[in-house]
């Protein structure tokens, strides 16, 4: 066991011998047709009181073909990848393009489908190579003993996830875009339970340790301090007092900004929504675009970015999947909302500013506007500084709880943990934290943002849109951030 | 699909031929060839086709086991070229590990095959269809159809087989009511069989009736109030708020790990309303028998009976860790030990009585993303959406602007239960999450009292 590498990654070429005939295939082709070949390779490891699970493999690859005739795009998917498979699906996608052209919506310029060609790779993949199975289980057993937090403490789980993927897209236009990926999702817990009662603390909320990179992306030493911890909050929260009820000043720890950030924030902003292609599921927005460019979203304490440069945040890439090369840019600026989340078709069609944000959970879904790296800009107030400004008021960490309208305007958000503030200092635990509000209220009553020493960055795999629905990864980073007579509560209001 | 049952056989096949003696293989097949048509404003916004089957493997050596999920080319040669190199790979790694506490059991041979096929249908007759019947209307949706398919194979001789075709369409029509507020119902359309012209004019009636509660939608709505409420929760509503309640409660390994939303109803410190029970019932035929070890359920599993604790669902590799008897329960997917084919009971109330005996109160036609607000009190949160409506004195006066609620299930499903309607309706489970999920659930709509709105 200690020599089997953990990586699992082989050459995609390999996996793709008739590449060279689907290139003449493809060159040969009328239409304008695209083929995005996409194989993620998903390991998970667990531990749970010291045993390992069964440990777990999933192999996805299959193409995409993208037909675009006369201003029409239609796709079809297939797993079988070789010439027969491709060629059936180009000819589905065709033809359904062209039967259902007098149905279509929108009919595009070729503008949307810009040819690019490229590379993009996580950083440090070749490092993957060096570690084993055993390294792995070694830093969930290590981490299964940090949880140990005493008799109360009932469950240990730690969990490690690494997805290897990789995307190739060609087209009859001149598009050949190679991206390989390192996905990394680090996750532990520790429940404590005492008289009936369950608290549960995890390392920063449950699947937020998302990040992209080779081997140093797992930081055994942190990852051993945060099992100690939460082991120990989960206790100390059983005796804690519950959250209380009313307004206050509350200070929101980055691991609950990132959920903030995605759900009023992130969804609000995507283009398609607002174009109202998600109004059948997961809903509209709140935003008009005739907001863009005037509407104060937050206090001028707030500016947020699309950022898929950051080397390490877990949505970061080269392109999307329609080719546009991915950029840093400001949505929010000053507080006043400047750009949207919405790709070259979004734009065209809405005629606002967007980013490069066309993306599809994997070769089987046609991608559609999507987060990828979505951040708060670091501000100029220490997470100290911040404290001592609250004269009585509460602090909370790591998202447990979540929902929101199909507007993206009413929202109520749990967390694991929370902390009396009074007096410009911390006073004490509370458990069963919660906040709600509207959303335009809570980022205008913005009051302070921390500072780059503040500055966290998480993600979530599970981001849920579509239909087809899919699940794609985001990034989300930010300080600290302090708002204004928030209405809180704990159990039982 | 009878090539799809036949590759999975020849498949299956291949690999059982390549295990020693003491190694064992378990295979669940998925999977589906489907077409997705979004719809924005009555016309085509998005056009896919999926064809995909996968493969998720339990392999167990002398007690050591692994997980795998696999995709299949349906080329053989290559499909079983890479499934050996995989067990090779499995092979290998088994030796490094423990004994699994979770050794799943192998269920006894059988075989059983079921196809269901439909006729082919034409996407842009489909799409000449729709656009024909919500020419004036801003309708939004999402048309999915084409077969599905469950197979579980063990390498001692089990095979069991289920394929379906299915399709449905899952829309909304929007308006803007006079004062300019965006209002919108929702709809849902399938049907057993395919009837090529016959769906449509069926489903044009559908839309006929709805453009009456569209009508209603349009009057200005009123601004409710935070506090209780007397509610009907249409089975719809119903629908979207188990989506929440059974996703870890009725599940043993939840219950065991600390995160069932039900856990003092388990513990028998907390009861609800004698006229609420919830069965787990394959005779509905929302769903396969067999989870993905290839156990096969009882046709029903009473999960609350009359308000009290009944049984909760259990795996095989749930019951081999707790020392408990499996019932079947599936354990995979994003729910573990979820209810896949379920129903609550009727109750007495006619359905075309709710509005009288809601009297003066809130009918709710969905609710939106809800989401459990605390575990140990089963409190719910979520939002209302589509058409819900003020109700006075048994007659609809006007819309209401959408509400968040955070309401704990003993008390909406307990106390605060007044009726539960004498007839349900039958919801197909319309998740597409990477696959199209085969689940659903036959549902009452509920009356009760002390319904709490907070923003």
């Amino acid at each position: 066991m200690s020599q089997i590498p953990f990586s699992v990654a082989t050459d995609f070429e390999a996996d793709l011998p008739e590449l060279s005939a689907i290139r003449s295939e493809l060159a040969a082709s009328r239409d304008h047709v695209q083929l995005r070949f996409h194989r993620e390779l998903q390991q998970t490891r667990a531990m749970r009181n010291d045993r390992l699970e069964a440990p777990k493999l999933n192999r996805q690859q299959g193409v995409m073909a993208e037909v675009f005739k006369d201003g029409v795009l239609s796709y079809a998917g297939t797993a079988d990848v070789s010439l027969n498979g491709v060629r059936r699906a180009i000819a589905e996608a065709r033809a359904t393009a062209e039967r259902l052209a007098p149905h279509a919506l929108v009919r595009f310029s070729k503008d949307v489908r810009p040819a690019t060609k490229g590379h993009y790779e996580s950083p440090g993949l070749a490092s993957l190579k060096s570690m084993t199975i055993q390294q792995i289980d070694d830093v969930l057993a290590g981490a299964n003993q940090a949880l140990k937090g005493g008799a109360e403490i009932s469950q240990r789980h730690a969990q490690i996830e690494l997805v290897e993927s990789e995307s190739w897209t060609l087209s009859n236009a001149g598009d050949d875009r190679r991206q390989q990926f390192a996905l990394w999702v680090v996750d532990a817990s520790a429940t404590a339970e005492r008289a009936g009662e369950f608290q549960t603390r995890s390392l920063n909320g449950a699947h937020s340790h998302c990040h992209q990179g080779g081997a140093d992306t797992l930081n055994v030493a942190s990852l051993t301090t945060g099992c100690e911890r939460a082991a120990q909050e989960a206790v100390e929260l059983l005796s804690a007092e519950n959250c209380p009820e009313g307004d206050f000043d509350l200070i929101l720890a980055p691991d609950q900004m990132l959920l903030q950030i995605h759900e009023s924030i992130g969804h609000p902003l995507e283009l398609d929504r607002i174009l109202g292609d998600e109004r059948n599921y997961a809903g509209w927005s709140f935003v008009k675009l005739a907001d863009f460019g005037h509407l104060q979203y937050g206090s001028p304490l707030l500016n947020v970015s699309f950022d898929p440069t950051l080397r390490h945040e877990y949505a970061s890439y080269g392109f999307d999947d329609c080719g546009a090369p991915a950029t840093r840019e400001l949505l929010i600026e000053k507080g006043v909302l400047k750009r949207g989340l919405g790709s070259l078709e979004s734009q065209e069609r809405a005629g606002v500013p967007g980013v490069a944000n066309f993306r599809s959970a994997s070769w089987n879904r046609a991608p559609i506007d999507r987060m990828a790296n979505l951040n708060v800009e670091p501000g100029a107030t220490s997470l100290q500084d911040m404290i001592g400004m609250i004269d009585d008021g509460l602090m909370m960490s790591a998202n447990r709880s979540w929902s929101i309208d199909d507007y993206r305007d009413k929202f109520q958000f749990g967390c694991e943990i929370g902390w009396r503030i009074k007096g410009g200092k911390i006073v004490g635990l509370v458990k069963n934290p919660n906040y709600r509000g509207r959303t335009l209220n809570f980022w205008r009553s913005l009051k302070a943002v921390g500072n780059r020493e503040n500055f966290e960055v998480y993600g979530s795999p599970f981001c849920g849109k579509g239909e087809p629905s899919q699940i794609i990864r985001v990034g989300h980073a930010s300080p600290s951030c302090l708002f204004e007579k928030m209405s809180c509560f704990g159990r039982g209001t | 699909m009878r090539e799809i049952q036949k590759h999975f056989r020849d498949y299956a096949d291949r690999l059982f031929a390549g295990l020693g003696v003491d190694e064992n293989l378990i295979l669940q097949l998925k999977g589906e060839d489907s077409l997705f048509l979004r719809w924005n404003r009555a016309k085509v916004r998005q056009s896919t086709q999926v064809r995909q089957f996968e493969v998720n493997w339990t392999y167990q050596w002398d007690g050591r086991q692994l997980e795998l999920s696999e995709q299949l080319t349906l080329d053989l040669e290559q499909d079983a070229k890479r499934g050996l190199a995989q067990l090779a790979r499995l092979k290998m790694q088994a030796a490094g590990l423990e004994k699994s506490h979770q050794l799943a059991p192998l269920s006894p041979a059988e075989t059983s095959v079921r196809v269901g096929e439909l006729p082919a249908r034409d996407p842009a007759k489909i799409a000449r269809q729709i656009e024909q019947a919500s020419q004036d209307l801003d309708l939004i949706g999402f048309w999915c159809s084409g077969p599905m398919v469950r197979g579980v194979a063990h390498s001692k001789g089990l095979f069991l087989f289920e394929a379906r075709d299915a399709f449905f369409f899952d829309y909304s029509i929007f308006t803007v009511s006079d004062a300019g507020e965006n209002k919108a119902v929702k709809g849902f359309f399938s049907e057993a069989q395919w009837d090529e012209d016959g769906w449509a004019t069926r489903w044009g009636q559908q839309i006929l009736r709805q453009k009456e509660d569209l009508a209603l939608l349009r009057r200005p709505s009123r601004k409710l109030a935070s506090g209780k409420y007397r509610v009907y929760l249409a089975p719809s509503a119903m629908s979207s708020m188990m989506e929440t309640m059974k996703s870890e409660s009725f599940s043993f390994l939840a219950y065991k790990h600390g995160r069932s939303l039900l856990k003092d109803f388990v513990d028998g410190m907390r009861r609800f309303s004698p006229r609420f029970s919830v069965t787990e019932d394959f005779e509905l035929g929302f769903a396969p028998r067999f989870n993905r070890l290839g156990e096969i359920a009882p046709a029903q599993i009473p999960l609350i009976s009359e308000g009290h604790y009944r049984n909760s669902l259990v795996s095989g590799k749930t019951a081999r860790e707790y020392g408990v008897a499996s019932n079947g329960g599936e354990d995979s997917g994003w729910e573990t030990e979820a209810p896949r084919s379920y129903q609550i009971a009727a109750g007495e109330l006619p359905s075309d009585q709710a509005l009288a005996e809601l009297g003066t109160g809130v009918w709710i036609n969905e609710t939106h993303y809800t989401n459990f607000s605390d575990l140990k009190t089963a409190r719910i949160t979520g939002m209302t959406r589509y058409a819900c409506f003020w109700v006075e004195n048994g007659r609809i006066v006007e819309p209401i602007q959408d509400m968040r609620f955070d309401v704990s299930l003993f008390d909406l499903f307990g106390e605060d239960l007044v009726a539960l309607t004498k007839e349900r309706k039958d919801f197909l489970d319309v998740g597409t999450y990477h696959l199209r999920v085969w689940a659903g659930s036959r549902l009452p709509g509920v009356l009760a009292q002390n319904f709490n709105f907070t923003l």
